[in-house]
């Protein structure tokens, strides 16, 4: 065995957990497949490998506790460029991006964990920018939640 | 917490699946090797990402079986360092605690890499962060199958693979309850050390707002 690239990409969360769904449904339809073909055969079990479906049900159960369950392909490419777009001078790392988009931290002090040295970086008020845009992302624009703020404000 | 690593392998066909899709049983048997097995050096392999190329399959004398070296790309769970991930106490004892992401259990936490000021308590072998509020000291329990927030600090690989047995020459020197209790050591392949040591890490409960 060799190894030709050893970090040839991150992964997040989500792209983990679409890849081990459709993991699953392939192990199921093979199954399906083996019995309508061969309904009587008693060698049947003896094949059959346990670590692959250990790792995925493990990591499926795992990762359903986490923010990705909700996200698509479509919001997590939103949510990367409109982060890129807003918050350009931040000039976040892309592994604080992808934490970002793993975790979505809700309070200031999940925030300060994810992003190194964050007081020094950053004012509070440019925290609180971030940590709302983070939050409240719903696969929505920023600028749809950015009106309606607006218009709370103004009644 | 998970990355892509492009490898190279060969791979052995068996007579018998030969009338099946030449695709299938190449992934399939990659998901048999490498599926929830750690690389040394590398991380633990979770599932087949894809397959990049096939090259040609080679047949050897005197084995049946058809060997094809191929280029693919598996998921790795390896978490960088600094990074913060959730988990689950699975137990604790004096030097710390254990923690555990459902797919992976190695994950420890030294007691010296506790929330401070804490203490141990005997009689429940649980730890305690005392958490003084200005007027009073709250006493936190870090409880099992609590979900708790930690920062990962360091990891270790240890090679596992088997090293034989013992040389003639040492067989002299070696007792009999030495050789057993060699037996007894099981190495963990991959462990991953962490800290709660900072505001907005440990129990996630500790700080919901």
């Amino acid at each position: 065995m060799e190894i030709v690239n050893k970090n040839a990409a991150l992964l997040s969360n989500f792209e983990v957990f679409t890849l081990l769904k459709e993991t699953k449904e392939k192990s199921a339809q093979k199954l399906i497949k083996k019995k309508n073909l061969d309904p009587n055969n008693s060698n049947f079990s003896t094949n059959v490998d346990k670590h692959l479906p250990t790792v995925v049900y493990e990591s499926l159960k795992y990762l359903e506790k986490t923010p990705c369950v909700k996200q698509s392909a479509e919001t997590v490419n939103n949510f990367l460029t409109q982060l890129d777009e807003k918050f350009k001078e931040y000039n976040l790392t892309k592994v604080e991006k992808l934490q970002l988009l793993n975790h979505r931290p809700s309070s200031a002090v999940e925030l300060q964990c994810l992003i190194e040295d964050s007081e020094e970086r950053f004012t509070i008020e440019q925290m609180d920018n971030l940590l709302e845009f983070v939050h409240l992302f719903d696969g929505k624009t920023f600028f749809t939640i950015f009106n309606q703020r607006l218009k709370f404000n103004c009644t | 917490m998970y990355m892509l690593t492009e490898m190279k392998d060969v791979v052995h066909v068996k007579p018998w699946y030969f009338e099946q899709d030449l695709l299938n049983v190449i992934e399939d048997e990659l998901n048999k090797k490498f599926a929830n097995k750690v690389i040394f050096q590398l991380g633990l392999c979770v599932a087949l990402f894809d397959i990049k190329e096939i090259f040609n399959s080679t047949v050897l004398p005197g084995d049946g079986s058809s060997h094809t070296k191929v280029l693919f790309r598996y998921v790795i769970f390896r978490p960088l360092i600094d990074e913060i991930l959730v988990g689950k106490v699975k137990s604790s004892s004096r030097e710390g605690i254990y923690i555990s992401l459902s797919f992976f259990d190695d994950i420890f936490v030294p007691s010296a890499n506790l929330q401070k000021p804490f203490r141990f308590d005997e009689k429940e072998q649980l730890f305690i962060w005392q958490y003084d509020t200005g007027d009073s000291v709250h006493d936190l329990y870090i409880d099992i199958g609590e979900e708790i927030r930690f920062r990962v600090v360091s990891e270790s690989f240890i090679d596992t693979t088997p090293i034989g047995p013992p040389k003639k020459s040492d067989i002299n020197n070696l007792s009999i309850s030495s050789v057993v209790q060699n037996k007894d050591e099981i190495k963990c392949p991959y462990m991953i050390i962490g800290s709660i040591n900072e505001p907005g890490l440990g129990l996630l409960n500790w700080w919901r707002v």
